[in-house]
């Protein structure tokens, strides 16, 4: 099974596999990023907004 | 039935489930991710045309697949949000909107870094690549046409009818290797692409990772548009008070 990934690592065609993943993993933390701060603002907001009222 | 289905669509009961789902999402997110990666670099063996290089579509493929659904589920929320006035609908929509952005670039970048070793070309313009670009127009267009207007009713109807007229699209995408001759290759499921077993197996996982990083994400961003909505409410107020101490 390990001969498979060896077998990857040394492929003409690594740097494309390569980006294609990297960039598929920080597409997806970026998204994660943005909504979660999204969701920490807004709660934040509404909370002073709670408590002022 | 209909007071079910009413309870489905409260915002609280909506919100509690997405509070409740979203750990489990997660959860079920990175073991079939770590799973699918396992079986995708080190149980499937090279492709005997195109050698290693066939491993982008284990991305590629559920991306652009993705990007499809969570158009067509953005689609009919806003539609249901429309006909029925179910508010949380919208939310759904409104939601699934930048997640769908999200799989339409990996879709199109990473079948981009596929075509320049197999095709020679990074883009070419053909039926399936260009619709599926026109799918990332659609959804940059629904986004911005929702936060165009200072009123969320007024916002949710517009960027709806935007978004029930950009289905049309949808069967473009999945037909355009049918309908026209095109560079892009037929389809990779169900036609005997995938020569191997072991190739199967790791799509469907990366597949289900896909899936359920759209249910983790969608149920935060849900959560969010729950409260923007609701915040005058007192169980939003409650909540952010027991929350707050």
């Amino acid at each position: 099974m390990l001969d498979y990934f060896i077998n990857i690592l040394s492929d003409k065609h690594f740097i494309y596999i390569f980006i294609s993943y990297l960039f598929t993993i920080i597409s997806f933390v970026i998204v994660f990023i943005i909504i979660k701060i999204k969701h920490k603002n807004t709660v934040i907001t509404i909370t002073n907004k709670v408590y002022k009222n | 039935m209909w007071k079910w289905v009413q309870r489905q669509f409260s915002p609280k009961f909506l919100y509690n489930t997405c509070d409740n789902l979203i750990p489990w999402f997660a959860i079920l997110f990175f073991i079939t991710l770590f799973i699918g990666l396992y079986w995708s670099f080190l149980a499937s063996p090279a492709d005997y045309q195109q050698g290693n290089g066939y491993r982008i579509i284990y991305i590629h493929v559920p991306s652009a697949i993705l990007s499809m659904l969570v158009y067509a589920i953005m689609a009919i929320s806003g539609g249901i949000g429309l006909i029925w006035r179910i508010k949380m609908a919208e939310v759904v929509a409104k939601s699934s909107a930048p997640i769908g952005v999200c799989f339409t670039l990996i879709a199109l970048v990473s079948g981009s870094i596929w075509g320049k070793p197999m095709w020679g070309a990074w883009w070419v313009w053909d039926a399936r690549l260009t619709s599926e670009l026109i799918l990332l127009f659609l959804y940059l267009g629904y986004i911005s046409l929702n936060n165009s207007f200072e009123n969320s009713n007024t916002a949710a109807k517009a960027s709806s009818i935007l978004a029930i007229i950009g289905l049309v699209n949808l069967p473009i995408i999945h037909y355009s290797v049918k309908w026209w001759n095109t560079l892009h290759q037929g389809y990779t499921i169900g036609s005997g692409g995938l020569k191997d077993v072991n190739m199967e197996i790791a799509l469907g996982l990366m597949f289900l990772a896909f899936i359920f990083f759209y249910l983790t994400m969608v149920s935060i961003s849900a959560k969010t548009q729950t409260l923007i909505r609701e915040q005058n409410s007192s169980w939003v107020k409650k909540l952010l008070n027991v929350k707050g101490r």
